[in-house]
């Protein structure tokens, strides 16, 4: 402890995590109270979600980053943060920050089907008022019967669609004052004028809600009787009614979806569940939709699938296993479709390291926090229990670092590169500032890679002397090889690293002399998911193209990712030769890719004998390396860009069922200067994202702080 | 907080999200007013009750315009469906407003003894929580819903007078009506009263000088303090 009253935080990573408690800490409010180091394996921040510069200013990202319209406590973080630098804001773009993210309403969907082969469905979504980000307003506060409410609207709204007779537009309602008579003037007023079937199931739909007046006393048995006889007479008139084109299908098949999960949410009592969806985490959310009632057909719908891909929920990567816990999978499509503002998703307008991490780091570097890169923690020690006081906790004695690098002459590392004018993170890092970076360079020395162990030297931190508190902030795939003491004597720890699994994804990016237009893509959605098997996500990302450093641009650019099937046999990750065969596998299954399934998205990629033109790919021009030599035929795939998720830092999270209890909250106090972040923890919101990453940072900052009030952490309190 | 030279935490107040809906509309209501304690929980069943009745009051014209100009053949027959549709989708916004405003009063009182308490001093004004029968607006002990609910009502305005049905055996309670308009004063001579036959009557008194306009307020049990229904009174221009 120092003498001024300051206290001296130590931040493990640099992830959305780590770098929002940061910024939580380092609030000019909290007046100095926290100085903050953060120690940072290699040479850059972001995590899971850093991304570098490559040849021709190329943008390298760790897979494909959008943020959804529900990301309120991480756009307000960015706004703050872009807010903070306008002023001087020196290279960095930060007037607006909506110049760095572009609005999309519309995502693309596509399904098997043997008459068709792959059919594609897009799905448009309204644009509400406001931003992300924005204050909420307390009568915007989601409760589980207005999610049903806005459940009800989308099941209406879908029926409108099929049966034209019922406007889409139809201006809202004005009434009646009591049940009775909303019930007898819908008889009275609906008479033989429209559909006898369409009519029966808005008039359920309505009864479902006056239902709620009608029998106030006993909430959970007349209305789940009422819903289950919405679904019943829905699933029955669909399937006399309608004849089976893809696009009635796929609408039957949300409206299924969502009426099987109002059906379960007033089956299981979830209205009054004082733990909220958290009680049906045990369930794996297919199952819990197949218990009320939705059909195998809607499960195994686009929607679904989408659902799925979107959050990698797949066990061991392998996409037989689909595994996603039902509560969470319920919260996260509540939130993503009834709770964004502005748009469903937005796309960055370049790399995540230049419009989130760059921009950070610039602002945390202003407040006075010091960056540590080249720190590869190994070991958090524990207090000896001997050693507590009566009533003492436990607590962090010392950290213990290996240090992958020097900087010359004792100086800090300067991280960004300029490209385009804006400062960016580099894919590698800048071997020139470090004592005897030549050599690293040649050794070919890769400091993120949990594989190279190489080290110039090792540090110690001891509690007081050089920190008071630590936020953890690695991932929690890393978490049992830093913090051995913990693991070895606290069971709850234990299980923890046991039962939060993770998932290595995989990635590709292709710069293509031609449009998507050109390439035979004729549909209007930029992210398309639920596609095929190798590769199910993709992205079209040519507005990132501008924001790269070629002379001749590329016509665009486009992401793909997906959850890498894990095929290690036991011990095969000790090998240190296993990220470059995985990667190796990468590369194999994205040439398959583009040579096979990629006709489905771009039949005019392919010449006359059927083989793709591997011309279209756009190999960098900064071509002074062996590695980016021109090439031809299929080894033109070689100067495009693919990467293979698996270090344990790389790894996704999963929110399987009956794991989501095992997680621990950065509030938990067992270690008394200790406090953990990232989106393995229990934040509020388990799922695998950058918002669950901000959350989780934000409950550390509160942890140490109290600040930010737990009531401002938009989406904690939540069912 | 030191011990012997180092910095140690803080416990906190909670260490886990709110998932009872309920309270968590509860806790941020009264982070943004600063409001706590039984203002709080009046703040938060005064806003449902408005939120829930404006659409009522906003809509009942248009109801009867509607109504009235189907009665008087104003609306052709090929122009039918439209107008149906429209009403139709009308009906079912307005069912919508009404049912989660009732379902969030509901629940929110279902789950929060302190907003049962408070529910309870509203219903017998100037007394303690417990003990309501003697509670103006509380019908006499034994009386209980079962046979048919007479009105009784005192006023020189115009009114109409809506009451849900209700369950039987349920003693019924009911504290007040209130208007959407904060300014105007409630209706708070009501209640319900034992007739000699052991049914009840439902008796309101309302001052020549009760602006127009929609009242309503939540019925409840006045044993198990549990909602279970809602009066409303239109008083007429």
């Amino acid at each position: 402890m120092n003498t001024q009253g300051v206290a001296k935080v130590a931040i493990i990573g640099g992830g959305c995590a780590s770098i929002t408690a940061a910024f939580e800490l380092t609030r000019p409010e909290l007046n100095g109270r926290y100085e903050v180091t953060l120690y940072q394996l290699g040479w850059r921040l972001g995590g899971k979600g850093a991304s570098g510069r490559g040849p021709s200013g190329r943008i390298e990202e760790h897979g494909l980053h959008i943020w959804n319209g529900f990301y309120d406590n991480a756009f307000r973080l960015l706004r703050e943060c872009y807010a903070e630098l306008a002023p001087n804001p020196g290279p960095f773009d930060v007037a607006d920050w909506r110049q760095a993210f572009i609005p999309e309403n519309e995502i693309g969907l596509s399904a098997r089907s043997t008459a068709e082969g792959w059919h594609s469905w897009s799905a448009c979504f309204p644009a509400p008022k406001g931003l992300p980000g924005d204050p909420i307003a307390p009568t915007d506060l989601m409760s589980l019967p207005r999610y049903m409410s806005r459940a009800i609207d989308l099941v209406s709204a879908l029926l409108r669609s099929v049966d034209s007779r019922y406007a889409a537009d139809t201006p809202p309602a004005t009434g009646l004052t009591d049940p009775e008579r909303v019930l007898s003037a819908i008889g009275d007023l609906l008479g033989g004028a429209a559909s006898a079937s369409t009519a029966v199931l808005i008039e359920g739909l309505a009864l479902l809600q006056v239902g709620l007046k009608l029998v106030p006393t006993s909430l959970s048995s007349p209305l789940t009787e009422l819903a289950e006889w919405i679904a019943r007479t829905l699933r029955s008139w669909f399937e006399k009614s309608l004849i089976l084109t893809p696009r009635f299908q796929h609408i039957w098949e949300v409206m299924d979806i969502v009426v099987a999960t109002m059906v379960g949410v007033l089956r299981f009592g979830l209205l009054t569940h004082p733990r909220g969806l958290d009680a049906i985490n045990d369930y794996e959310s297919r199952d819990w939709l197949r218990m009320n009632g939705a059909s195998e057909r809607s499960l195994q719908s686009p929607f679904i699938v989408a659902l799925y891909n979107l959050a990698f929920s797949y066990a061991d990567g392998d996409r037989g296993q689909p595994s996603i816990a039902a509560g969470q999978a319920v919260r996260g499509a509540m939130r993503m479709f009834f709770g964004y503002r502005g748009a469903l998703f937005w796309r960055l307008r370049a790399g995540m390291g230049d419009v989130v991490f760059a921009p950070f780091h610039e602002a945390l570097r202003r407040r006075g926090v010091r960056f540590e890169f080249f720190h590869r923690l190994t070991d958090a020690r524990i207090a000896d229990a001997a050693d507590l006081a009566p009533g003492e906790r436990p607590y962090v004695t010392a950290l213990e670092f290996d240090v992958q690098a020097k900087v010359r002459d004792g100086a800090e590392y300067s991280p960004l590169t300029m490209v385009n004018g804006r400062p960016c993170w580099p894919s590698t890092p800048d071997f020139d500032q470090l004592e005897q970076g030549d050599l690293m360079r040649a050794e070919g020395r890769d400091f993120e890679s949990h594989w190279d162990r190489r080290r110039v030297g090792a540090r110690r931190l001891e509690v007081t002397r050089d920190f008071d508190f630590v936020v953890l902030g690695v991932s929690v795939a890393e978490v049992a090889n830093v913090c051995r003491d913990i693991i070895d004597q606290d069971p709850r720890w234990r299980r923890m690293v046991e039962e939060v699994k993770t998932t290595e994804t995989q990635a590709f990016q292709v710069w293509l002399g031609e449009d998507l237009e050109q390439l035979g893509w004729t549909a209007s959605p930029r992210i398309g998911t639920a596609h095929v098997e190798a590769f199910d996500t993709w992205c079209d990302m040519a507005h990132t193209v501008p924001e790269e450093g070629w002379t001749h641009r590329p016509r665009t650019v486009v992401y793909f990712c997906s959850a890498l099937s894990e095929a290690a046999a036991p011990g095969e990750r000790d090998d240190p030769a296993y990220p470059e065969r995985r990667r190796e596998q990468v590369r194999g299954a994205a040439i398959n890719f583009l040579r096979r399934q990629a006709r489905a998205l771009w039949p005019k990629a392919y010449d006359a004998q059927g083989e793709f033109r591997w011309e279209i790919l756009v190999q960098p021009e900064a071509s002074e390396t062996e590695a980016y030599a021109p090439r031809q035929g299929v080894d033109r795939f070689d100067s495009q860009y693919w990467r293979a998720n698996v270090n344990p830092t790389d790894r996704y999270v999963l929110s399987r069922p009956g794991s989501l209890k095992h997680r621990i909250s950065p509030l938990d106090i067992t270690y008394d200067n200790l406090t953990i972040a990232g989106d393995w923890t229990d934040c509020g919101f388990n799922e695998g994202c950058v918002e669950a990453a901000v959350m989780s940072g934000r409950l550390a900052a509160h942890a140490l702080s109290g600040a930010p009030r737990l009531e401002d952490i938009v989406g904690y309190d939540h069912p | 907080m030191s011990i012997d030279g180092r910095l140690s935490r803080e416990e906190l107040a909670r260490d886990r999200p709110i998932r009872a809906f309920g309270a968590a509309a509860a806790v941020n209501s009264a982070g943004e007013s600063g409001l706590d304690g039984p203002q709080k929980a009046d703040t938060l069943i005064s806003d449902i009750l408005k939120a829930g009745y404006r659409t009522v009051e906003d809509n009942i014209q248009e109801g009867r315009r509607t109504a009235e100009r189907l009665r008087a053949g104003v609306i052709a027959p090929a122009d039918n469906g439209e107008s149906a549709k429209a009403v139709a989708n009308r009906v079912m916004h307005l069912s919508k407003e009404l049912s989660v405003s009732w379902i969030e009063l509901i629940v929110t009182v279902l789950r929060d003894s302190e907003l049962r308490g408070l529910i309870d001093r509203v219903a017998a004004p100037g007394r303690p929580a417990a003990g309501p029968s003697e509670a103006a607006g509380v019908a006499d002990p034994g009386a209980s819903v079962g046979a048919p609910i007479t009105h009784r009502v005192s006023s020189r305005q115009p009114i109409e007078v809506t009451l849900s049905a209700l369950p039987a055996g349920a003693s019924p309670a009911i504290g007040g009506l209130h208007s959407l308009n904060p300014a105007t004063p409630p209706i708070t001579r009501v209640g319900f009263h034992a007739r000699d036959d052991g049914g009840l009557e439902l008796r309101i008194d309302i001052d020549d000088s009760q602006p127009p306009g929609a009242y309503a307020g939540a019925v409840v049990d006045a044993v198990s303090l549990r909602p279970i229904g809602a009066l409303s009174v239109r008083i007429l221009e």
